[in-house]
């Protein structure tokens, strides 16, 4: 193959393959982890709403909650790339404020979702209300008990933003509003099913009287209420946050007595709107904050779940 | 010296596992109660099938780190079929699919020479990547049928399943090491490839039997797994072959060969599960669980160690591993 | 040139370089911007803490080990040196390094004079580690530097066109490749790998090299913890997951085998900078990250295939000529 063919082949394989049409945006998104029932449907709200106005997402995924040198490479990939626009959902929103710096010094705008950079110059912030979160999961689960007795929290990781909050809004609602209720233990350990499963395998031999177990997330219920079901403890009552499939049927067969909810779905759907606003110059409405619901078996069926969760065969 | 006679023949590790339930049944409140013990057996029935397979691959002298994907591939396969095929096909292709993941390290390891850590590490992420791309990142959940979560709650004779399964492996496991001419073939080529291929063994044929005989135990302890979470899980277990190399460490497999390896894997693998159960009870914060799994893991070792050593000179043995 | 460029083809490195070259090429053509000096700087810089872990480890494989602590280990240097740095100032720092060789003395002593098997001695420092980098720094939380504008600059500022902290990560390589060949502790390193008992016969203290390997690796991981805090600004305690096994697989593409003896800086940076341009680059084409995950562990396997080649090869020949003499002898 002589060079000036080779050379036409690489550059019509470069025309092919580079995004036609200088009007087209593109949109970085930085997630810390795909496993996580949040971010999958933060990540489709997001999707949705770049189908939408025809521009392309790169999204890039840190692997978990923790891996935050992974995160900075990545947000450093989405620089080069030269997108516009980018979300970030930060690992650690003091570790990732250099680099979200880089980011807004080459020209591209910021937006922060829900769990938010460090830095000031952010194009927007969208973000749940996660201490109403734990507040509204305080008050089903200690009506849902009867105003007295144990409750365990199976409180997700330590240092992250939400479940942090999360955990405030639980312990502070309870400590203000029912004092009858002791916190016997509060786990930082589980971050998944499994291994809530096996912690709360271990509280239902320690804790014999548990009235109830407050989740920080769905996925950590499912495993309790396992655990709990396996041992035989009926009448232990059991409260979440999110609304993944797997909540929406513990609902509905009662074992999950409530959880509470916020508009994952809106707000990625948010936080794409305002990166693209920001990106082309337009106004941007800087503080988004969708407010949290509460999900009982009694409105469990009519509650309108697009906003909220993404649908059960969506995959990112 | 050791005292002599049959005494001496008991491994270190089944000692301390001994010790160790003596303590925690003193120290830890609720430790010896039959419904933890109970719990403790279940967790401690999967973990002691997995390490079966990788005490096989650690004799070998080689290493298995994809176990934790596998399982978690394994148990998305299983419910995503669940719906179509039932819970006894569904079970059926998970574990398909754990030895089908043991037969490529096998290929790779065995028949192209690559290094296991290299091979094993590449299976672990195609395998996680393959089992959250089909689940779309977050657990998929099962149906719950009674067939489905027989594996995990059900009981043989009053006996849970999965302990009946553990006890059957670790049967198997000291069939194969210590009556099998497989078993022997293990001992030698891990002890020195070189020199078991001049005298005449087929090393690739048995590191190739080796990989895929774990990829079989492993295979079994999906199902139970899988039927224990009710779900089909991108991220179950990742820390899987973290803790049965753990357990196989504590447990002290002996790599010059010698009688009594299933042993060593139960040894191990109970102390592994009373230690998790024991941190749990006693509420330890997540650093002081850390630290002392690390110091449980150090000091066993080097009990062994010193036991071993005094009998190591006198065989003239000085072993030396190799990754 | 030609002189330079075939030393290059023939050494160990060359397998990695080879790859290095077929990735860019690859992603160059799919995206443009992926070919520019710009990417390769940002490339430099990403990749300077597995280049620490890996040189690291280069040590561990070449004594014929491997270390599973370096992941650990560098997150328990960035905690240590994040508060020594809030307590002391900037010689806080040198904690950090510090606590990567106490682990590394550790894990030497483990496994040379314990005759641990590496696999379960530097199994109990990882977890060792991690629980002590929880305790210390609160129970998991980010430490988080006081006026860190200084160190941040190390990260994201510019020498030369390269970040300061990507030319020290070098900096750091060279020595260990300087350290290799003209040190007379480097040289023994090397021996002792190739033939641990011809080592001890020739009357070496075989023990203290075998020691002064994994120390050496601690360093490293020491440093790559350094390196951590001055891109996060911080100390980051649970971090360093997946790192471990990474670095093995960019010192084994980079030609240091797991049969010890050989040991090639040059190459364990190449096969960090290749996996770290293969990561890049899936990034930066927007496809899913869970394909992408798959494609690096079957890259992975491909790459350190093709980089043992060579030893295939030979085993391959004598395998076929074992079998035409059996096949003579009947």
């Amino acid at each position: 193959m002589t060079l000036k063919k080779a050379l036409m082949a690489a550059a019509v394989t470069l025309v092919a393959f580079t995004p036609s049409g200088a009007s087209a945006e593109t949109i970085g998104f930085s997630v810390p982890s795909l496993a996580n029932s949040f971010w999958v449907s933060a990540t489709y709200g997001v999707q949705k709403a770049a189908d939408a106005a025809g521009v392309e997402l790169v999204i890039v995924d840190a692997g978990g909650d923790a891996n935050t040198v992974q995160q900075l490479s990545q947000i450093q990939d989405l620089i080069q790339r030269g997108v516009e626009a980018m979300i970030v959902g930060a690992t650690n929103g003091e570790s990732v404020a250099p680099v979200v710096e880089q980011a807004l010094a080459a020209g591209i705008k910021v937006v922060g979702l829900s769990s938010l950079p460090a830095n000031k110059d952010l194009s927007a912030t969208v973000g749940a209300d996660h201490y109403d979160m734990g507040k509204l999961q305080a008050e089903c689960l200690g009506s849902a008990i009867g105003g007295k007795g144990e409750v365990a929290m199976m409180a997700g990781p330590q240092g992250q933003f939400w479940s942090d909050r999360r955990a405030d809004g639980f312990r502070e609602t309870i400590a203000a509003e029912y004092p009858d209720i002791t916190i016997v233990a509060e786990s930082r350990l589980a971050d998944n099913r499994n291994d809530a499963l096996r912690v709360a395998e271990d509280w239902t031999q320690r804790f014999p009287d548990l009235a109830g177990v407050y989740s920080a997330t769905d996925d950590m219920a499912a495993g309790v209420i396992g655990a709990f079901d396996a041992a035989g403890k009926t009448g232990v009552k059991f409260s979440a946050s999110n609304l993944s499939p797997t909540a929406q049927e513990m609902i509905k067969s009662g074992k999950l007595a409530c959880t509470s909810i916020q508009k994952i779905v809106a707000q990625g759907t948010a936080a794409l709107n305002a990166a693209l606003a920001a990106a082309r110059g337009e106004k941007v409405e800087t503080n988004v904050v969708t407010p949290a619901l509460l999900v009982a078996a009694d409105n469990v069926n009519s509650v309108d779940l697009s906003d909220v969760v993404a649908p059960a065969d969506y995959r990112p | 010296m050791r005292p002599g006679g049959a005494l001496a023949r008991i491994p270190v590790s089944v000692v301390i596992a001994i010790l160790f339930f003596i303590i925690c049944a003193l120290l830890v409140p609720r430790f010896a109660s039959f419904g933890n013990l109970e719990n403790v057996a279940r967790i401690a029935a999967i973990l002691a099938i997995v390490s079966c397979g990788q005490a096989v691959v650690l004799i070998l002298g080689g290493i298995e780190f994809s176990f934790g994907s596998s399982v978690a591939l394994a148990s998305v396969v299983s419910v995503m079929l669940l719906p179509a095929a039932g819970p006894a096909l569904a079970f059926a292709a998970g574990i398909a699919t754990v030895v089908l993941v043991g037969l490529v390290n096998a290929t790779l390891i065995a028949a192209l020479g690559l290094p296991a850590v290299v091979v094993t590490l590449g299976t672990l992420m195609i395998g996680h990547g393959l089992a959250a791309s089909l689940a779309g990142g977050l657990p998929l959940d099962a149906a719950a049928s009674p067939l489905f979560k027989w594996p995990a709650v059900g009981e043989v004779f009053g006996v849970p399943v999965a302990v009946v399964c553990a006890g059957a492996a670790l049967a198997c496991l000291w069939f194969i090491l210590s009556r099998t001419e497989l078993g022997r073939r293990f001992y030698l080529v891990g002890a020195n490839a070189p020199a078991a291929r001049l005298s005449g063994i087929g090393v690739r044929a048995t590191t190739f039997a080796g990989y895929l005989i774990a990829g079989v135990f492993c295979g079994i302890a999906s199902v139970i797994l899988t039927s224990r979470v009710g779900s089909g899980q991108p991220n179950l277990m990742s820390d899987l072959p973290f803790q049965t190399i753990a357990a196989c460490a504590i447990g002290g497999i002996p790599l010059t060969g010698g009688r009594g390896s299933a042993l060593h894997v139960l040894a191990g693998v109970a102390v592994i599960a009373m230690l998790n159960n024991a941190v749990v009870l006693l509420n330890f914060p997540v650093a002081a669980q850390q630290l002392l799994i690390a110091f449980v893991i150090v000091a066993s070792v080097l009990a062994q160690k010193l036991a071993s050593s005094s009998l190591a000179v006198l065989l003239g043995l000085r072993w030396r591993s190799e990754p | 040139m030609t002189a330079i460029v075939s030393r290059l083809v023939r050494s160990r490195a060359s397998v990695a370089a080879f790859f290095l070259l077929l990735v860019w090429c690859v992603f160059g053509l799919v995206n443009v911007r992926y070919f520019t000096l710009a990417n390769a700087a940002s490339i430099a810089l990403q990749m300077s803490v597995l280049a620490l872990l890996a040189t690291g480890q280069m040590f561990a494989l070449t004594v014929r080990g491997f270390d599973i602590s370096v992941g650990a280990v560098a997150a328990l240097s960035s905690v240590v040196a994040a508060l020594a740095w809030n307590q002391f100032g900037p010689a806080g720092l040198l904690a950090g390094a510090a606590a990567g060789i106490a682990v590394g003395t550790i894990n030497g002593l483990l496994v040379a004079v314990v005759g641990v098997q590496p696999i379960v001695a530097t199994l109990g420092t990882l977890i060792g580690a991690r629980g002590l980098s929880l305790l210390i720094s609160n129970s998991g939380q980010v430490v988080p530097l006081q006026s860190p504008q200084m160190i941040l600059g190390l990260a994201y500022g510019k020498w030369l066109g390269l970040a300061p902290l990507a030319w020290l990560a070098l900096a750091c390589v060279a020595f260990a490749a300087l350290m290799l060949r003209y040190t007379l502790l480097g040289r023994r390193i090397v021996m002792f790998g190739s033939n641990p008992d011809a080592a001890r016969l020739v009357g070496m203290n075989a023990m203290a090299v075998h020691v002064a390997a994994y120390q050496i690796t601690g360093l490293f991981a020491g440093l790559a913890g350094l390196a951590m805090v001055m891109r996060a600004g911080g100390g980051l305690p649970t971090d360093g997951g997946g790192m471990a096994l990474q670095s093995i697989a960019s010192a084994v593409i980079g030609g240091t085998a797991l049969t010890g003896g050989i040991a090639s800086p040059l190459g364990s940076v190449l096969g960090a900078a290749f996996i770290q341009s293969l990561a890049s680059g899936l990034n930066m084409s927007g496809i899913s990250p869970f394909t992408a995950e798959i494609a690096i562990g079957a890259v992975i396997i491909t790459a350190s295939s093709v980089s043992i080649a060579p030893q295939l090869a030979g085993r391959l020949r004598a395998r076929v000529r074992r079998n035409r003499e059996t096949k003579n002898d009947t």
